[in-house]
C-alpha cells in the first residue's frame, strides 16, 4: 500500500494543529507576491509545505490535476505555485540534486478544489492538504461562432425565469430578474450587477412545474411580467413598487406582434380556454410561438407538443413542418440575408448539453444557416428581447449548476 | 445516456409512468412492516421513493404536500400513486405512477426490453449486459461502498498481521474488471473521490509478497472464515474472489453465508458490508459510515466535528483504513434502466429521493395534457 507506508497520522494530527502558530512566528521577509487568479490559495499552501519542508531548500517538482479544469487553468494554477515557491526561495531542480521530493495534485470534491501536496524528504513521507476556491475572474470566454454573439449577463445558483435590460433617464444600466417568486432589481456597477430592490411575488395557487415567465421593459424604470396565471406591473426611482394580480386567461406578449394566451397550470400557450386567437382558427397548444412579418402580412411559427415546428402564412393554416427544432424559439431581426432568422434550441432533455442554431424562413423551407452556439448545459427559457434584435436565454450550466442569463444576437458573419 | 432521435425539450404533461422495483415493501406503517429484515422501514423506502421533499419549486404559498397520493396498495406487490394538484412544486408531469414492487432483477430487465416498464433498478454488475441488449441506462457517481470488516474481539481479527495480510492479499481491480464488469471502482480509501477529493491518496494496488510476508509471521495453521450476506449473489461472487486471492498469498480462508440482518456474524472473523453513501457531503457521509461500522469493527466511530477539515476527515480515514480493521473493496453506482419514452430522469444523488415528479413521457403525437 502506497499511503500506509508512509503518512503517520499523528504527524498530520500536529501539523494541522500546529502549522498556524508556525506560520504565525515566521518572520520571513519576501518579494511581492503575484496576484493571479489563485494567489491566495496558493500563498497559504505554499506556507504549509515550507513548514513541512523544515530546512530543505531545493525540491523536486511534479504536477497532476484530479480535477474538471481544463488544462489551460490547471496550467495557471501550477505555474501560480511554482511562481510562489519561487518567490520564498525554493529551488525546482531535478530528482537527482533534490533535498525533497514534492508531488502536487488539484483535485476537487463536492465542497471545492483542494490542493494535496505529497513531499517525502529527510523527515519522511507527509501530506498537506488546502482547501482552495478555484480561480477567480475568469473571464466568460466568448464563443468563436462567427455569425453569432453570446454575452453571459448574469450567473446565479437560483433559477431564472427571464432578465430585461434597462438603461435609466441618467445612463444608468439596470437589470430586471424575473424568479421564481421574485423580482429583483439590479444595477450595473463596473462590470458587476449590484442588488438594488426587490419584491415578492405573491400567488394563490401552487405554480406549475416547469415555470415560465416573461418580463418586459415598456417603458423607463417600469416593468410588466407574466407568469401563469398571474401578471404584475411594477416601476422603480427610489424604490420598487409592483402590483400582480390573478388572472387565470392572463395573455402574454411575444415580439412586436401579438399577446398570446397561456396556460395557468401548464407550460404552454393555448389549449382549451384559449380566449384571444390572433390566427383564423384555434388557437393550438404551442411552446413557443415566433413570428416573421413578411410584406405587410405576418408568418407564424409555433412548436407543438409532437415535438414538430409549423409554420402559417396567410390564415392558410399550416404550411410547412420542421422537425428536430427545440420548443423555445424566437424570431429576431439580423439585418442580413433574410432580414429575419429564428433560433431555437436542440432536441433531447435538461440532463443534456444545448446549443441554439439560426434557421432562415424561406419559401416554406426552413434550412439551418451558420453554425449552432454551444451551451454547456440545457436552455431553459429563450425569449425575444424588447427590441426584436436579439434574445435572451437562460441556461443551465451541468458543470457548475448555475443558471445564466446570457443575450444572444446574430449577424451577418464570415 | 442515448435519447432517441426524435425527442423535445420541455416537459409534456400526462401519461402513466410505469416503475420497477427490487424491494417488496408489506406495508407502509413501519410497526407492522417488514418481516423480511431487509427492510427496517418500508415507508422510508417508500417516500425515498416518490420524494415526497423535494426542495427545488417550493413555494411559500402552499404547504410541502407530496407530489403523489397513494390511491392503490397491494403489499409487497403493486402501488399506485396519482398525481397531486396541490403539491408546492406544482402538478407532477405525469398524471399516476404504478409500481411492480419484488421483481427480480431478471424479469425488471426483461420488462425494460419488452418497453412494459419506464424505470427499473438494475444491479450494477447487470449494466454492462442491460446496455449491450439496448437498454437505456442512467448510473449515479458511485456511492455504495463494498468492504471487508474484521469482527472485533474475534482472536483473529485481533491480530494486526493477519488483516494486513488479507487486505495486501485482495485485488480489487479484478473485482471491479470481472464481478462488476467494470461498473465498479477499486476503493482504497471510506470516500470516493469525486466526494472527498483525497480518495487518490489511497492505494488500491495488492501487494501478494507483503501478504506472505505478514501471514507468515502468524503462529500456528488459522483460517480465516469470512462471511457474507447469504441473499446477496454480489456479496457471494466477491468473497469468493477474495478467498482465491487469499489462498494464492498462502492466506487459509473459507467463506459462509449468513443472515443479512445480523451485523455481528455468529462464526465469522470477518463480513462484507454494503455501505451507502447517505449524503454527498464528505463529513456526513463518513460519520454515517463509522456509525455502521462501529458494532463490527474496533474503530473510533465518534462523529465529526461541523467544522472538520478536508485534511482533518482524511486523517480520520487514513487512521481507520491503515489499521485493517475495514478493508475498502469497490464502489458502486445506482444504476437505472429507463425505456424509450422517459426524459429528464436524473438518477439521484446520495441521501436524495427519486426525482419521479419531475420526471416526464414523450409521447411524440399525443396530446400536452389537459389544463384546467
Amino acid at each position: 500500500m502506497r499511503l500506509s507506508r508512509r503518512i503517520i497520522p499523528r504527524f498530520l494530527l500536529f501539523f494541522f494543529s500546529s502549522a498556524a502558530a508556525l506560520l504565525a512566528q515566521s518572520p520571513v521577509s519576501l518579494p511581492a507576491a503575484s496576484s493571479g487568479a489563485w494567489s491566495a490559495e496558493v500563498r497559504v499552501f505554499a506556507e504549509k509545505i515550507f513548514v513541512v519542508l523544515g530546512v530543505a531548500r531545493s525540491v523536486s517538482l511534479r504536477f497532476g490535476n484530479r480535477s474538471a479544469l481544463d488544462a489551460t487553468d490547471s496550467g495557471a494554477a501550477q505555474q501560480e505555485l511554482q511562481t510562489e515557491l519561487a518567490r520564498r526561495g525554493l529551488q525546482i531542480v531535478g530528482s537527482s540534486s533534490a533535498e525533497a521530493t514534492l508531488e502536487v495534485t488539484l483535485s476537487e470534491g463536492v465542497e471545492g478544489y483542494l490542493w494535496v501536496a505529497e513531499i517525502h524528504g529527510r523527515a519522511g513521507d507527509q501530506i498537506v492538504i488546502a482547501t482552495a476556491h478555484g480561480p477567480q475572474g475568469i473571464p466568460v470566454s466568448s464563443k468563436s461562432v462567427p455569425a453569432f454573439h453570446d454575452t453571459l449577463l448574469l450567473e446565479q445558483p437560483e433559477p431564472i425565469l427571464d432578465f430585461a435590460q434597462s438603461a435609466g433617464s441618467d445612463g444608468a444600466q439596470f437589470l430586471v430578474l424575473l424568479e421564481q417568486d421574485r423580482l429583483t432589481l439590479l444595477q450595473r456597477d463596473g462590470i458587476t450587477w449590484t442588488r438594488r430592490d426587490s419584491a415578492v411575488i405573491r400567488h394563490l395557487y401552487p405554480w406549475p412545474r416547469d415555470l415560465r415567465g416573461r418580463v418586459t421593459v415598456p417603458g423607463t424604470n417600469s416593468f410588466r411580467i407574466f407568469l401563469p396565471g398571474v401578471s404584475c406591473t411594477g416601476s422603480w426611482s427610489t424604490t420598487l413598487t409592483m402590483e400582480c394580480r390573478e388572472d387565470a386567461e392572463v395573455a402574454w406578449p411575444l415580439g412586436q406582434e401579438g399577446e398570446f394566451p397561456f396556460a395557468s397550470n401548464r407550460n404552454y400557450f393555448g389549449g382549451p380556454g384559449s380566449v384571444r386567437s390572433r390566427l383564423s382558427f384555434e388557437w393550438p397548444i404551442s411552446y413557443s410561438i415566433a413570428s416573421i412579418p413578411v410584406d405587410g402580412a405576418v408568418r407564424w411559427i409555433i412548436t407543438k407538443p409532437d415535438g414538430n415546428a409549423q409554420l402559417f402564412e396567410g390564415g392558410k393554416g399550416a404550411v410547412a413542418t420542421f422537425s428536430g427544432w427545440g420548443d423555445d424559439i424566437v424570431s429576431i431581426a439580423t439585418g442580413c440575408g433574410a432580414e429575419r432568422h429564428v433560433l431555437a434550441p436542440g432536441t433531447g432533455d435538461w440532463t443534456q448539453l444545448d446549443h441554439i442554431q439560426a434557421y432562415e424562413i424561406a419559401d416554406q423551407q426552413g434550412p439551418a444557416v451558420g453554425q449552432p452556439l454551444d451551451f454547456r448545459g440545457p436552455i431553459l427559457a429563450l425569449w425575444p428581447s424588447d427590441d426584436g434584435k436579439s434574445a435572451r436565454a437562460v441556461s443551465r450550466n451541468l458543470q457548475t449548476g448555475m443558471y445564466e442569463a446570457s443575450i444572444v444576437s446574430v449577424s451577418c458573419g464570415d | 445516456m442515448a435519447l432517441p432521435a426524435s425527442t423535445a425539450r420541455r416537459p409534456r404533461y400526462g401519461g402513466t409512468l410505469r416503475v420497477e422495483i427490487a424491494a417488496a415493501l408489506n406495508s407502509l406503517d413501519p410497526a407492522v412492516a417488514a418481516p423480511n429484515p431487509e427492510i427496517s422501514s418500508a415507508k422510508d423506502q417508500f417516500v425515498e421513493l416518490i420524494g415526497s421533499a423535494r426542495a427545488d419549486r417550493s413555494s411559500p404559498t402552499s404547504a410541502s404536500a407530496s407530489p403523489f397520493r397513494i390511491t392503490a396498495w397491494e403489499p409487497a406487490k403493486h402501488a399506485t400513486l396519482v398525481a397531486n394538484d396541490e403539491s408546492a412544486g406544482g402538478h407532477p408531469f405525469v398524471d399516476s405512477i404504478e409500481i411492480q414492487m419484488g421483481r427480480s432483477a431478471k424479469d425488471r430487465l426483461l420488462d425494460l426490453e419488452l418497453s412494459k416498464t419506464d424505470l427499473a433498478e438494475i444491479p450494477a454488475e447487470e449494466a454492462r449486459r442491460a446496455a449491450e441488449r439496448g437498454v437505456r441506462l442512467s448510473t449515479s457517481q458511485p456511492d455504495e461502498l463494498i468492504a471487508l470488516v474484521f469482527v472485533s474481539a474475534r482472536p483473529l481479527a485481533e491480530d494486526s498481521r493477519a488483516r494486513e495480510a488479507l487486505a495486501q492479499a485482495i485485488d480489487r481491480a479484478s473485482i471491479a474488471n470481472f464481478i462488476l464488469q467494470k461498473e465498479g471502482e477499486p476503493a482504497g480509501g471510506l470516500l470516493p473521490q469525486w466526494s472527498s477529493g483525497t480518495a487518490f491518496l489511497f492505494s488500491t494496488v495488492a501487494d501478494p509478497g507483503r501478504a506472505k510476508e505478514q501471514w507468515s509471521r502468524i503462529a500456528g495453521s488459522p483460517k480465516i472464515l469470512l462471511g457474507y450476506d447469504a441473499g446477496d449473489a454480489l456479496e457471494q461472487a466477491v468473497a469468493e474472489r477474495i478467498a482465491v486471492n487469499a489462498r494464492e498469498a498462502g492466506i487459509s480462508m473459507s467463506t459462509i453465508a449468513t443472515p443479512g440482518s445480523s451485523p455481528v456474524p455468529a462464526k465469522a472473523d470477518a463480513k462484507l458490508v454494503r455501505l451507502r453513501m447517505s449524503s454527498s457531503h464528505p463529513r456526513i457521509a463518513l460519520t454515517s459510515f463509522l456509525a455502521a461500522l462501529d458494532p463490527v469493527a474496533g474503530i473510533d466511530a465518534s462523529p465529526l466535528p461541523d467544522s472538520a477539515s478536508p485534511g482533518q476527515m482524511f486523517e480520520r480515514e487514513q487512521a481507520i483504513v491503515s489499521s485493517r480493521w475495514v478493508v475498502p473493496l469497490v464502489w458502486l453506482p445506482q444504476v437505472y434502466g429507463l425505456g424509450r419514452r422517459v426524459r429528464d430522469w436524473k438518477a439521484p444523488g446520495p441521501g436524495e429521493s427519486w426525482p419521479l415528479a419531475d420526471v416526464w413521457l414523450d409521447d411524440m403525437g399525443t396530446t400536452a395534457g389537459g389544463a384546467k
